[in-house]
């Protein structure tokens, strides 16, 4: 067995977020420490399907030169703590959620320490017991976790609403958002990709020739008109044939085995789509056996969902009774019961009051720390920005653009509030060549200078002014949609 | 807490277009609206609230369809009740869909324009469907239209009028972020004419922009009155939340400890969550600590001042 | 080893067995056995089956009471009660209720609900899907067709002065003959159920127009078929509720009430034809119109 091809833990499709900013050097092919093999990728997908556990005794006992798990290849030193910090909930919500998340932080300085000697029947052991070692966190094959796990763990658990919540930062700006950062250079299977995709239903064209990859992680999908996102959808379901063009979704043609594709994909619809006579357990059970799970695990798998997003007694009354947010509560947990790879969001903050919109806006970044990809759709671009790293702007059935989130902006700009003195900020500013406009208190400073804050900080200093903010400013989703569209 | 900011305004009588002094609506045990004593005038007031805490009821009472189980409503000096031709000055462009499907956007806005019995109902009709710019859709029937083409043909019916007094309800459900753009700007003009423009809304951002002036309830009750600033001014028992991002983190976090007015700091890979007693003093501090130590500073953002987490404050203050 | 450990009970990935469309299918016929029996939902659901079914064994023990007390006479009269032919059709007026509650409960509210986008996002095709509510039905009408009648014999059985097995042993024609003149009734009770329910939207509504078809509809149709005009007579062919119990007299050997199919000279095998040609047809109709959802 040939074990010179490393592969992504989540080869079948999810990604470890935190090795996307990790490149090795050299990013040579021939380097068997690369995180990812493409042309392996499709051979260890046959050969293992899904199974990780499986894979895993195929590895050989102690054997250090082997580059399988991610973080075995090279040294552990080599191992970058931050992305021990990251990961999903942490890095955006503020607080660990019903995920549990462990403290990361030093623990794994320590380990590091203790050498990768490869313990594999100690990570069997534990993994039977601790479900952490198939997190979608930094890895899931790290033996060091496998050592962490024996002793006394830590567990966090906190109200998945915690009213302690830290304001979300809107995302305007790269460095704001958390590590998964969708790379496109990176050798990660997009999840997925459509060439000249068209679809018309007579007259009316809904896609015309969009061509997209849709990267890891969570993609927001904008557009007007809704005849475009629905189809697109139903097109990636395979509910309906596009009109020509290809689709692929997580690997497979859905035209040829759309059956495959549905049973990897959640969706969440916009409209009304739960039975009034039903429980929210027994429901989202039912829709678990039709993806194929036994009863016993339906039922379970349920239950765990429904507790995920939030719903605890009211698990078992009917759905009849239920309001709106819990209603799309509901429909979220139909979508991830039966472990999707993807879900298709359909506006899963419509109707919803500022609070459930929040704490709805909150899980669909949990999802993404889960390690599951999302597209949502929505109009509302404020919930895009604050949910998406990738966006795709569709206008009329044409492709707008799809790149990160961000991407697509002057990033050469800053704004600046200060307390007072806003005049002298200004002046000492464009003497030193930068343009800058003064909107009362407000100033917009523009130029090609190599450190604009830092000369802004400077100046703020030297004048004595109190500075508020400093936000290096990019086009909001808002306004390139705007440009982009036709009127 | 929260009564002393729902005292921030009340303003003289005659600003007012409409007024509502104590009024209260139950249905039967449940109390709708409870002891609301507020004014709206010329503008766009936005009117915030969870699910159930009363808005609707509100406009409702406001356009005279329910009475008031106690308290006054008037509009324009007058009740809405009583005073049919108010009919004519207020419209509420309910949430719900009972719109006549088989007529076209064009029949349906002359519709109203008759029923209101304006002097030019056509030329009303056409000045209307160009404001909500549904031109060309204007022939096709309302059954084929999507969500938030419906939502204009509605504000359209209503514009029809020349209404002094619009009271909409989420009238931005269901458009498309270039629709949603346009209605905006649409209700800002409208505000900016000297109309007295109502607008509820549970998508934040959009109402921060419409609106001048924000009325929140909860529970029936009013929570709090005024604008953003003000409400974040007035609540003094929250120190304020700065996050900085920095390459040192660590660093400026303990020269900011040292400030008597930091309360606490929250250290996140490179992030800092700052909460200031004094916020002001802060500002001041930081540059200078900056550029005394090197410290980069990539990004600095209160993070508590948007409508967002004055709402969340307000619901969730009890 | 101590044990000091705390489980983590968040997100889980699942990496247990998928039954891919068989049991996407299996999952059909249960939630289809249990929305029409009412089981794991609201009370109220539970009224209109169970007390159909209660009504039906009664009904079969009160028949089984009437032999019983029939033998303990010293006249003969146990041959003039009726016997499973012509108790066949007063359950079947039964199973025709239980039939027009189960056939809608088990396609409508699901496209009503606008449940279907969620079930078809499953691997799950139509095809699957029609089967199992398919299965369903037939498993829960066959419920309310042999239950009782199966009762009855056995009840029968009992009493006899044959004994148990020794009546048994007498009566075996009759254990093939109440499966098959059930299947009779289900074919095109059922065919005709499903056919309405695929276009119809309303439960309550799509249940009159059932029993409307069966009533009046027949007695139309046997009028029009008698008039005395070329090829008119295969206008009784439409009244369809007499061909279950043309197959029925036909199967028991009973001399009973002239159908309108017998009226007009036709052969119980035409019957036969018309119950299967419902039958085929309601559920080809019922997948044309389905098919455009996965």
């Amino acid at each position: 067995m040939d074990h010179g091809a490393p592969l992504l833990a989540a080869h079948d499709g999810r990604r470890q977020p935190a090795h996307h900013n990790q490149h090795q050097p050299g990013d040579d092919p021939e380097d068997p420490r690369l995180l990812v093999d493409p042309q392996r990728l499709d051979e260890w997908i046959g050969l293992h399907g899904n199974d990780e556990t499986e894979r895993r005794k195929e590895q050989p006992q102690g054997d250090q030169a082997s580059p399988d798990p991610i973080r075995r290849s090279g040294d552990p030193q080599q191992d970058d703590p931050q992305d021990d910090l990251d990961d999903g909930p942490q890095s955006s919500g503020g607080y660990p959620g019903h995920l549990g998340r462990l403290p990361r932080q030093g623990s794994s300085q320590a380990e590091a320490s203790e050498g990768d000697a490869a313990q594999n029947d100690e990570d069997e052991a534990s993994q039977t017991r601790h479900d952490l070692t198939r997190r979608p966190g930094p890895t899931v094959d790290d033996p060091i976790r496998g050592h962490m796990l024996m002793g006394f763990v830590l567990e966090f658990h906190f109200s998945p609403f915690s009213r302690a919540g830290s304001e979300i930062p809107t995302l305007r700006s790269p460095e704001t958002r958390s590590p998964h950062v969708a790379c496109h250079t990176c050798p990660v299977p997009p999840v997925v990709t459509t060439s000249s995709l068209t679809h018309d239903y007579g007259v009316v064209v809904a896609l015309d020739e969009v061509s997209v990859e849709v990267p890891n992680g969570v993609t927001g999908l904008v557009g007007a008109n809704g005849a475009g996102k629905t189809t697109l959808f139903r097109i990636l379901l395979g509910l309906i044939q596009p009109t020509s063009g290809d689709v692929t979704v997580l690997g497979h043609d859905v035209h040829s085995d759309p059956l495959s594709v549905r049973g990897r994909v959640g969706y969440m619809p916009e409209d009304d789509c739960l039975p009034g006579e039903q429980t929210a357990a027994d429901f989202v059970a039912y829709t678990a056996e039709l993806a194929g799970l036994p009863s016993g695990e339906a039922r379970r798998r349920s239950s765990e969902t429904l507790y995920l997003v939030g719903l605890e007694e009211e698990r078992f009354r009917y759905l009849g009774d239920f309001s709106t947010g819990m209603r799309q509560r509901v429909k979220l947990a139909q979508a991830i019961v039966h472990d999707p790879m993807l879900v298709l969001l359909d506006e899963p903050a419509s109707g919803l009051d500022p609070q459930g919109r929040d704490q709805m806006l909150d899980l669909i970044r949990r999802l993404d720390g889960f390690g599951i990809n999302v597209i949502v759709s929505s109009h509302v671009l404020t919930d895009i920005e604050r949910t998406a790293q990738w966006v795709i702007l569709l206008d009329g059935g044409n492709l707008v653009r799809s790149g990160p989130l961000g991407g697509g902006g002057d990033l050469q700009s800053i704004v600046v509030d200060v307390v007072d003195h806003a005049a002298a900020v200004a002046e000492r500013l464009s003497s030193s060549g930068l343009r800058v406009t003064v909107e009362g208190t407000r100033l917009l400073v523009e130029g090609a200078s190599g450190d604009l804050e830092g000369d802004i900080t400077e100046a703020v200093a030297a004048t004595g002014a109190g500075l508020i903010r400093l936000v290096r400013g990019s086009l909001s989703l808002e306004d390139e949609f705007l440009a982009h569209s036709t009127p | 807490m929260v009564g002393a900011l729902a005292v921030s305004e009340t303003g003289v009588i005659t600003e007012h277009t409409i007024r509502l002094t104590e009024v209260s609506k139950w249905f039967g045990q449940k109390v709708a609206v409870s002891d609301v004593t507020v004014g709206f005038g010329p503008g766009v007031t936005g009117l915030l609230g969870p699910n159930g805490a009363g808005k609707t009821t509100l406009m409702r009472l406001i356009t005279g369809l329910q009475r008031p189980s106690g308290g006054r409503v008037e509009v324009l000096g007058r009740d809405p009740r009583r005073d049919v031709d108010l009919y004519r000055r207020l419209i509420l462009v309910p949430e719900d869909e009972s719109v006549y499907a088989h007529l076209s956007a064009h029949q349906f806005v002359l519709l109203n324009a008759r029923l209101m019995r304006t002097a030019d109902p056509e030329a009303a009709t056409a000045r209307a469907i160009a404001t909500v710019d549904l031109g060309d859709a204007a022939h096709r029937r309302l059954g084929e239209f999507s969500k938030g083409m419906r939502q204009r043909a509605k504000v359209a019916a209503c514009l029809v009028s020349d209404p002094m007094v619009l009271i909409l309800d989420e009238p931005l459900n269901g458009a498309d972020p270039v629709q949603r753009a346009a209605l905006i700007n649409l209700f800002v003009k409208l505000g900016e004419e000297g109309r007295t423009v109502v607008v509820s809304s549970h998508v934040l951002a959009e109402v921060a922009r419409m609106s001048s002036r924000i009325v929140a309830m909860v529970d029936g009750r009013l929570a709090a009155v005024g604008t953003v600033s003000e409400l974040r001014a007035a609540m003094t028992d929250r120190p304020r939340q700065v996050r900085i991002e920095t390459d040192r983190a660590r660093e400026l976090a303990g020269e900011l400890m040292r400030l008597d007015g930091v309360a606490g700091i929250r250290l996140r890979q490179d992030t800092l969550d700052i909460e200031a007693s004094d916020a002001l003093g802060l500002a001041r501090a930081l540059p200078r600590i900056a550029r005394d130590t090197g410290i980069r500073l990539r990004r600095v953002e209160p993070t508590d001042e948007s409508l967002e987490s004055v709402f969340r404050y307000l619901v969730g203050s009890r | 080893m101590t044990d000091n450990v705390v489980f983590d009970r968040g997100y889980r990935r699942y990496e247990g067995p998928r039954r891919g469309l068989a049991g996407a299918r299996a999952a059909v016929v249960r939630d289809g056995l249990r929305r029409v029996l009412g089981l794991r939902r609201k009370v109220r659901r539970k009224i209109m089956p169970w007390s159909l079914l209660a009504v039906a064994l009664l009904m079969a023990a009160i028949f089984v009471g009437l032999h019983f007390f029939a033998s303990q006479l010293p006249v003969d009269m146990a041959s003039n009660l009726p016997r499973y032919g012509e108790l066949f059709d007063f359950f079947s007026w039964i199973g025709i209720l239980f039939i027009a509650l189960a056939g809608p409960t088990l396609l409508i509210p699901d496209r009503t609900q606008g449940v279907l986008s969620v079930y078809f996002s499953r691997p799950l095709t139509v095809g699957a899907y029609l089967q199992g509510k398919l299965i369903a039905f037939v498993g829960v009408t066959a419920l309310i067709y042999l239950g009782p009648l199966l009762a009855l014999h056995l009840g029968l059985a009992f009493l006899s002065p044959d004994g148990f097995l020794g009546y048994l042993g007498a009566n075996l024609d009759v254990l093939w003959k109440i499966p098959v003149v059930s299947l009779g009734y289900l074919a095109l009770h059922g065919g005709l159920i499903t056919a309405i329910s695929a276009v119809v939207n309303r439960t309550g509504a799509a249940a009159a127009v059932f029993l409307g078809i069966l009533t009046a509809g027949g007695s139309i149709a046997s009028r029009i078929g008698l008039i005395e005009a070329p090829g008119v007579r295969y206008a009784t062919l439409a009244a369809l509720d007499q061909h279950p119990r043309a197959v029925r007299d036909w199967v028991f050997g009973i001399d009973g009430v002239t159908y309108p199919v017998e009226q007009v000279g036709f052969s119980p095998w035409l019957s036969v034809a018309t119950i299967a040609v419902v039958a085929v047809a309601g559920l080809w109709w019922v997948h044309w119109r389905y098919r455009r959802l996965a």
